[in-house]
């Protein structure tokens, strides 16, 4: 079985751009591999996570805004 | 809506844009803080450093100032300030010659599966605090295209034409890319 082949679709798999007879080669692969199958799963759960990280800002530890509003202001003059 | 209502509604970007346009600072420190969060998260996931990324976010609202008046209102604000950010983003990586690399990574280690070696066991849901550090420790040709895809889903022609590579290459970039967090993802876990 090689491995590497499909390896190198799971993206594509993964994300719904391959043709239909590729597709099908895949999925008859993965209904045999255990290792490729496993892969896949990661690789998905990896993109479903990726997408929520598109609307979630709250994961991220941000700096002070103020503060660069000042230097922002200074260096550009922005003064009220 | 009442007259009451629409009078206290909140000022749109497009309008904040114009009245900045037109010498408005209050206008345009008020576009700076509805949208300063999304341009820092931006720029910290495709620089994966946060010095790096209060530097570029302040050279982003800099070069907004200085571009404002070029705001049409064609398409949204928000789609034209992301555009602005990733070009910005990019700018800087050429400036400082560590432009990310589009072919191989060099000592990057090819994912191979040996039947038998690879472990069979599914990645639970992932803790997307995990993930945000993952794609920090990404090399950044790999973290770009996997951050303006996945995370900001652009397609992959949008991809090659702002990064000026072929649809190939964004493809085969944002596989690596997904194979290396899967690794990086595994051994925190492990």
């Amino acid at each position: 079985m090689d491995c590497a082949k499909y390896l190198e679709l799971l993206s594509d798999y993964c994300d719904g751009t391959l043709d239909d007879e590729t597709r099908a080669l895949v999925q008859m692969h993965l209904g045999e591999c255990l290792p490729c199958d496993g892969i896949l799963h990661d690789l998905d759960t990896i993109v479903r996570t990726a997408v929520i990280l598109r609307s979630e800002t709250n994961s991220i530890t941000y700096p002070d805004e103020q503060i660069i509003w000042q230097r922002l202001s200074l260096s550009k003059q922005i003064i009220h | 809506m009442t007259t009451a209502e629409v009078e206290t509604q909140p000022p749109s970007d497009v309008e904040l844009a114009r009245a900045s346009a037109a010498g408005d600072t209050n206008a345009f420190e008020q576009l700076y803080r509805r949208h300063f969060r999304r341009v820092y998260a931006l720029c910290f996931r495709m620089l994966g450093n946060p010095t790096e990324a209060e530097d570029l976010t302040q050279d982003v609202f800099t070069h907004l100032f200085n571009k404002i008046g070029s705001f049409r209102g064609e398409s949204a604000f928000t789609t034209w300030l992301h555009r602005l950010t990733v070009n910005q983003v990019l700018m800087y990586f050429r400036r400082r010659s560590a432009r990310p690399e589009f072919t191989t990574e060099e000592g990057e280690t090819p994912v191979q599966i040996v039947r038998g070696t690879e472990n069979p066991n599914k990645m639970p849901i992932i803790d997307r605090i995990a993930l945000e550090r993952a794609i920090t420790q990404l090399p950044p040709g790999y973290r770009t295209v996997f951050v303006l895809h996945d995370v900001e889903g652009h397609d992959h022609d949008e991809i090659a034409h702002i990064l000026g590579v072929s649809e190939g290459t964004s493809k085969s970039q944002l596989h690596k890319a997904r194979l290396k967090l899967r690794q990086i993802l595994r051994q925190q876990t492990a």
